[in-house]
């Protein structure tokens, strides 16, 4: 019993950790599908986080923070967008320089606005998402097995938390049920085709990087808004890379981009909760390597276990046509 | 004519000790860091800045930013022109630059604040932060010795400690917060963890909120910007959080119990003033302890004001057991 319930505690933590990656992740799927390879999804979660904090302590409402991180998002994507679709720039040195501009700007216009360290002051109440509690949660909670899963492990969680898994099936459908999604992809693996069938290119690239900066909207907000209350230098902490590799382990779909970064969560979560606990047979294990284990598991995982990973043909490449 | 003398007389003494400031060269100073705008370096900024109204120092201020390749160039950039008496330094991202240039003018004179390293020629503002520490572990191991008749505590008889990275300065607070609550409370336990990160709040509050998982009902955070995620999290478990470095009872009113304050301020002030009237900062280490108000546990009174008098009082003679020395600490190497 007592190990069933840290397993359910670790998989509730598991869930925690895996949302911001899930959402840049799936920000990253949309864009990379229609061929614009986005190194800054980190730059624009951050930029996100920042807008969300920003405006949601000034405002005190939590959906306008919300409302602000996706525009600051977004706004980012088209700046990408501009530059790797309609200039035909590298679309890596675009994704860099986001990265960049955003992580001096935060912190520079954090320091000019609230004059604490390049944070955001410290949300509370409407100005913060909180924890939803399912129904029958308190009621279930005592009845074994059922009890802790349902009141614990899918109970008790931030409604971005919810919208970010529905977001998996919603992308599946959109990207492989839909007229839309159908020309995002071909977009991605031959938009010469795309463009002989009299469909704009640029237009449809346009488009999927937009739900690319909605979804790093969301990415953002979870950290600033929903996770902890109130933006903090660099809070991102390197999530927008980890969500890339995860995109690439997932080979770019959507159902096993949600397994990788529940996988990625859960590597984190394990070294977080073993710290401390000797493990059986081995003993005590330094905390340096607890916390390296993620990292290595990840690289066994990506060498030894998932194939080749084949990115979208024309990812990568501005789109140029033919005279 | 009298009064005239008299003002005369009140003149020429007031000339007279005005003299040794006026005679004596400026003293300049520099100090460089990337954390100015944060936590700990604005204590010290306010501190540089106290100097710098009451004693006229020449001050200048840099930021290292996050250039990290070229932190020897600026330290170079401050030693070589030999104009400044003293530059103080923050930041552990900095030492290997530091130790180096060091080296190279082996005769300016560096204030590495909150650290000693193994450099002969520099001068080490070191804080007694395991003291600070012993005093907030005897608070915390108490509170929660009271169980669930104290509000928010449960019957897990731990408590908790986030740490940033594994480094020693770290284990220094790790190891008086453990032995404080041994101290004060025998039976309760201290789970301790680290972040590995110093810039994570979202792994803070996982930490925090799997330390109140276990049981544990207090947890003491040591991890800069990790941290703030650790406070946020007390407010999210309902439970109690230790703040660290500068005052942190706003981060989550009502659930922090108490700050463990290191006094900056103090240290570069104390330092200055000593260069200012002569007292000429010679190479070695500075501690400024319990006693000397380097460090000190600052209570929020929001929760102070519900908390056991005998708490209280038996708090109080531990602080004074430690400021007098009747209470050894053992510094973690």
């Amino acid at each position: 019993m007592d190990f069933f319930l840290s397993l359910v505690a670790i998989l509730e933590s598991t869930i925690r950790l895996s949302v911001p990656l899930l959402f840049a992740a799936l920000a990253g799927l949309f864009t990379e599908r229609a061929g614009v390879f986005d190194i800054g999804l980190e730059g624009k979660m951050l930029g996100a986080a920042f807008a969300a904090g920003a405006v949601a302590a000034v405002t005190g409402s939590v959906w306008l923070g919300l409302a602000a991180g996706i525009l600051v998002s977004v706004a980012l994507s088209l700046v990408h967008g501009y530059a790797a679709i309609t200039q035909r720039g590298s679309q890596i040195v675009s994704g860099v320089a986001i990265n960049f501009i955003v992580a001096g700007a935060t912190v520079i216009l954090g320091e000019a606005w609230f004059r604490q360290g390049g944070r955001t002051p410290a949300l509370s109440g409407s100005a913060r998402f909180q924890t939803i509690d399912l129904p029958f949660a308190d009621a279930l909670r005592g009845v074994p097995i059922i009890g802790p899963i349902y009141s614990e492990l899918l109970s008790g969680h931030f409604l971005l938390t919810y919208l970010a898994f529905a977001m998996v099936p919603l992308t599946w459908w959109v990207l492989y049920r839909t007229r839309f999604g159908l020309r995002l992809r071909a977009v991605g693996e031959n938009p010469g085709a795309v463009d002989t069938a009299g469909i704009s290119v640029v237009w449809m690239r346009y488009r999927a990087v937009i739900c690319c900066g909605i979804l790093t909207g969301f990415a953002g907000a979870y950290l600033s808004l929903a996770m902890t209350a109130g933006f903090v230098k660099g809070m991102t902490a390197g999530k927008g890379y980890i969500a890339l590799a995860a995109l690439i382990f997932a080979k770019w779909r959507p159902v096993n981009v949600m397994f990788a970064c529940l996988l990625f969560g859960f590597l984190d979560a394990l070294s977080i909760r073993l710290q401390g606990n000797p493990l059986p047979l081995i003993g005590q294990v330094p905390v340096q390597f607890m916390q390296a284990l993620p990292y290595l598991l990840t690289v066994i995982l990506l060498a030894g276990f998932i194939g080749k990973a084949i990115p979208p043909k024309a990812g990568g490449v501005p789109y140029v046509k033919e005279r | 004519m009298k009064l005239f003398a008299r003002l005369m007389a009140a003149g020429v003494v007031l000339a007279a000790s005005a003299l040794p400031s006026f005679a004596a060269e400026k003293v300049h100073v520099a100090a460089i860091s990337g954390y100015f705008a944060q936590g700990f370096g604005v204590s010290i900024v306010n501190g540089l800045n106290k100097a710098k109204t009451d004693f006229g120092i020449d001050l200048k201020l840099v930021d290292t930013g996050n250039r990290a390749l070229d932190y020897e160039e600026q330290f170079a950039n401050l030693a070589k022109s030999g104009q400044y008496d003293l530059i103080f330094v923050m930041g552990w991202e900095l030492v290997d630059a530091l130790q180096k240039v060091s080296a190279q003018y082996p005769n300016q004179r560096f204030v590495f604040i909150d650290g000693v390293l193994d450099s002969k020629t520099m001068i080490y503002a070191n804080f007694a932060e395991e003291q600070g520490s012993f005093i907030a572990g005897a608070l915390a191991g108490m509170v929660e010795d009271l169980g669930p008749k104290f509000d928010k505590i449960g019957e897990g008889k731990a408590i908790g400690f986030v740490g940033g990275r594994d480094i020693p300065v770290i284990r220094n607070f790790l190891g008086g917060y453990e032995q404080g609550a041994k101290y004060a409370a025998p039976d309760v336990k201290v789970n301790s963890v680290f972040a590995g990160t110093f810039d994570d709040p979202a792994k803070g509050s996982e930490l925090a909120m799997t330390l109140y998982g276990q049981g544990a009902d207090i947890v003491y955070n040591v991890a800069g910007p990790t941290g703030e995620g650790v406070m946020q999290a007390s407010a999210t478990a309902d439970k109690y959080s230790l703040g660290v470095d500068i005052d942190m009872c706003a981060s989550a009113p009502g659930n922090v119990l108490a700050s463990m304050l290191k006094r900056g301020d103090v240290a570069v002030y104390a330092i200055i003033k000593d260069e200012v009237e002569g007292r000429k900062v010679t190479p070695g280490t500075r501690t400024f302890d319990l006693a000397s108000g380097g460090v000190e546990v600052k209570m929020c009174e929001d929760v102070a004001a519900k908390l056991p008098a005998e708490i209280k009082a038996k708090l109080e003679t531990i602080h004074k057991d430690v400021a007098d020395g009747k209470i050894k600490i053992a510094r973690a190497k």
